[in-house]
């Protein structure tokens, strides 16, 4: 029991600290960005809800629909949960030499995927109780109690079951986690070949590193800026049928997608700079230029988001058929969205990475203006807006990256 | 013995450490690591036994990891706690006194110089802090058992020479200790015996002496040695 209040002491503590450090972020810029975003888009989340109501009553119970969604969780936290059951790489492995009990652990590791899953159920039961069904608040709760134990339990039978029947071969699979995967390395490599002749050298090493890491998903974060692209894909595939008799509504409800789509995928390159600044030493002593560093982020930013537009072409030309011409000029016009937004962010990575609000807020607003402004007037302003912005970028994002380069130094 | 996948890391090691110091010298990849981490109860192998003190590490994990400390080679240590809040953490798992255990890290941590430093956030240390935190986390508390992986990493010459000392005052107190470490310098200085591991077996084990008698020349040094050894 000693160990469990240990455990759960150094956990707290490292909670409140983690709170303190973001304590802007967590009070103030999170908060404006969700009632933005609720302002935003909030109407479409209702009628989620209502869809889902309105299923229930077609034969999907609503907790059925619940239990997908967590059935969903539980896939993408399954890497996670192995982590945290037989930790190998953070700070938790010194806990595998501690004379801990493995009930102790165990029960640790409970009441945390139970507290973070209450997040989940939490949002859950705001949608259950607004659409009248309270009744169903208990079977809600009762089932994230329940997928926690499944999530642990099996995660459990994998890691301490799988070994004892079968040998060694739990742990060889795992160890296999080293092993890369062919196409994560032949796509980024391909992507780098591609672009060799258009960049020079050391631009094209720092994109094809940056390109690796995002696809061999540096951090589990990048799941979730994959999940809000497509969740801009599904919104757009839900409001279009709705709108089609106004071709304005439409263009801009395209626009807006790949818009928001394209910003939350080029947001993961703050994300990646902030996981890769305590190795900044490479950039450091292989003196690469500023102006090397700032264009490999842009073109990083560009090269994971760019290719949504597209998906947002195919999925506006499936929805509502179109001329072939038709089809080609919206194909430009998104593109050129799309390469402006993920620039812009791309272009903003030194300024935005220590604050990753102020980056959504930021990509948020950005989107919002210059898809409004390419659709209401006209993509052309592409080539007036897109140099000025660049150059102006540019130079503020060199200054800001030799001071880095100078002063922060984690090594 | 261990396997990962196809590589054998570890292969039939059989040997017994009493109270001394055990070096344990290999290559890269020789399976150094595997090993101690087996013996430290990070990993279970996959063939045979593992005896700490009397307990056996897969049947009473708990009493045998009680009487080991570990310094991982590779430390990743909870970032958002101060040397002192770790520090009291582990002395609380290890069931150390709260009353003792203040006067052990005050003492352990003013013999690595860093008791003026022990109130700062451990992602705020340098590696040589990291390493001596490492370090002061092996060697608190009673255990009889004391493994370092790579403990030199990061260590300036003043804060080797305290290793040193410090290990020959635990083995004095009956104290078993196991390292494995590149430095053949320090292992030379500090070691009762040597183990050299190639290819996840042991090749020869023995005092420096008879180390270097099974090199075929008493006047080799151990360098030159462990490469014969190892060829």
């Amino acid at each position: 029991m000693q160990n469990i209040w240990l455990l759960l002491k150094i956990r707290c503590l490292s909670a409140c600290r983690l709170l303190r450090d973001n304590l802007f972020d967590v009070l103030i810029l999170g908060p404006l960005i969700l009632y933005g975003v609720y302002l935003a888009v909030g109407p479409y989340i209702e009628r989620l809800a209502n869809d889902a109501s309105r299923r229930a009553a077609e034969g999907w119970t609503l907790r059925q629909i619940v239990f997908l969604l967590l059935a969903a969780k539980l896939i993408l936290s399954w890497r996670r949960i192995l982590e945290d059951i037989h930790p190998q790489t953070g700070p938790e492995s010194c806990l595998l030499s501690l004379p801990i009990r493995k009930g102790e652990r165990y029960g640790v590791l409970l009441l945390e995927r139970w507290l973070k899953n209450l997040a989940v159920l939490a949002l859950g039961a705001f949608f259950i109780v607004e659409s009248g069904v309270t009744s169903e608040v208990f079977a809600l709760a009762g089932l994230a109690a329940l997928v926690t134990g499944a999530e642990i339990g099996a995660a459990a039978a994998r890691m301490e079951l799988l070994p004892r029947v079968f040998g060694s071969l739990a742990l060889q699979q795992r160890s296999s986690r080293g092993r890369t995967l062919g196409w994560v390395r032949g796509l980024p490599m391909g992507l780098a070949k591609a672009l060799r002749f258009r960049l020079p050298e050391d631009v094209g090493a720092l994109v094809e590193r940056d390109l690796l890491l995002t696809f061999r998903l540096f951090s589990f974060g990048v799941t979730l800026h994959f999940a809000a692209a497509l969740l801009c894909l599904a919104t757009l595939a839900h409001i279009l049928p709705e709108v089609k008799e106004d071709r304005r509504v439409v263009a801009v409800v395209t626009g807006l997608a790949t818009a928001y789509g394209v910003a939350s995928l080029a947001l993961l390159s703050p994300r990646l700079l902030r996981f890769q600044f305590p190795f900044w030493w490479i950039e450091r002593s292989a003196s690469v230029t500023p102006e090397a560093i700032w264009r490999a982020k842009v073109w990083h930013a560009n090269l994971i988001s760019v290719g949504f537009a597209l998906l947002v072409v195919a999925s506006r030309v499936w929805l509502l058929p179109v001329s072939l011409t038709e089809a080609f000029l919206v194909g430009i016009e998104q593109l050129l969205i799309a390469i402006l937004v993920a620039s812009f962010v791309g272009a903003l990575v030194f300024e935005t990475h220590q604050q990753p609000w102020l980056g959504v807020l930021l990509s948020g607003l950005a989107a919002t203006a210059f898809a409004l402004m390419m659709i209401v007037i006209h993509w052309l302003l592409f080539f007036a807006i897109f140099p000025h912005l660049m150059r102006a970028f540019e130079n503020r994002a060199e200054g800001r990256i030799r001071f880095l380069l100078l002063t922060h130094d984690p090594n | 013995m261990k396997r990962y996948g196809t590589l054998l890391a570890v292969d039939r090691v059989s040997m017994e450490l009493g109270n001394e110091v055990f070096a344990l010298l290999g290559r890269n990849g020789a399976g150094k690591s595997t090993l101690i981490k087996m013996l430290a109860g990070i990993f279970p192998p996959d063939e045979g036994l593992i005896e700490i003190c009397g307990h056996e590490m897969r049947r009473q994990s708990l009493a045998a990891k009680r009487e080991v400390g570990y310094l991982p080679e590779n430390l990743n240590l909870y970032p958002r706690l101060t040397i002192d809040e770790f520090l009291h953490f582990l002395g609380g798992i290890r069931r150390i006194e709260p009353s003792r255990r203040a006067g052990a890290i005050q003492e352990l941590l003013s013999y690595f110089e860093l008791w003026e430093r022990r109130h700062i956030l451990i992602r705020a240390c340098s590696l040589g802090m990291l390493k001596r935190v490492g370090l002061i986390g092996a060697l608190l508390g009673p255990q009889r058992v004391v493994i370092l992986d790579e403990p030199l990493n990061g260590l300036d010459v003043e804060n080797i020479r305290r290793l040193r000392q410090r290990l020959q005052e635990l083995r004095q107190q009956g104290k078993t200790i196991l390292m494995a470490s590149h430095i053949l310098s320090f292992v030379e200085e500090v070691s009762d015996r040597v183990g050299i591991i190639h290819q996840g077996r042991i090749r020869a084990v023995g005092s420096v002496q008879e180390i270097k008698a099974m090199a075929g020349n008493r006047h080799l040094s151990l360098e030159e040695a462990f490469f014969k050894l190892t060829m």
